[in-house]
């Protein structure tokens, strides 16, 4: 585990982070691009291609 | 990065999920660019954001959706569409049992990370127990 995720433990997330998420991101912004991995397959999901088809819904979680 | 592959798997097999999962990379990259609070939920259509959520509830996801339906039927009937921006902060029915027992099973980082939210969102004090009881139980 002691590999799992982050360099650093969520303890040390700093307010700034919460304090900013309001204005971090905004409706009407465009979203982020990126890749992630499909968790079923293994294979590189760019998040662009997902959002072509139709609306996108992303969800953040995290298991460890 | 094959453990926290396996650690997506795990999680999509305990909690049945149905929906595609997409694991961020070792640094968290997409987490932190989407807001990096723990359990964020975000709609994007033809990218851009058109909801956002500090708190993902099905309700509330369900509301935005049909919304976005309803302007898929006006567009497709011809009407001329207008945009506005709408900022709401709403309440949810909270099951302190079921989320703790959740929130257990998702594992040590998903705790830290929800005392660290929880701290950050309402002040220490009210998150002070949780906290205390999860660094004692740590240390045993």
């Amino acid at each position: 585990m002691s590999t799992y995720n982050y360099s650093s433990f969520p303890l040390d997330m700093e307010a700034e982070i919460f304090a900013g998420v309001r204005d971090k991101l905004k409706a009407g912004d465009r979203a982020p691009k990126g890749s992630l991995v499909d968790a079923a397959n293994g294979e590189v999901v760019k998040l662009a291609k997902l959002w072509k088809d139709g609306p996108l819904l992303i969800e953040f979680g995290s298991q460890s | 990065m094959a453990q926290k592959t396996t650690q997506a798997r795990q999680m999509v097999d305990r909690w049945q999920i149905q929906r595609q999962m997409l694991v961020d990379d070792l640094e968290g990259t997409l987490h932190k660019a989407y807001g990096e609070l723990p359990n964020m939920a975000w709609i994007i259509h033809k990218g851009k954001i058109v909801y956002k959520a500090s708190w993902t509830n099905a309700r509330s996801i369900e509301s935005a959706l049909d919304q976005l339906l309803w302007e898929n039927k006006q567009v497709a009937a011809g009407a001329n569409l207008a945009t506005f921006l709408e900022e709401r902060q709403v309440r949810r029915v909270q099951d302190r049992n079921a989320f703790m027992s959740g929130l257990l099973q998702a594992g040590p980082r998903a705790v830290m990370e929800f005392i660290a939210a929880a701290e950050q969102s309402w002040g220490a004090g009210p998150a002070k127990a949780l906290k205390d009881w999860w660094l004692a139980s740590r240390a045993d």
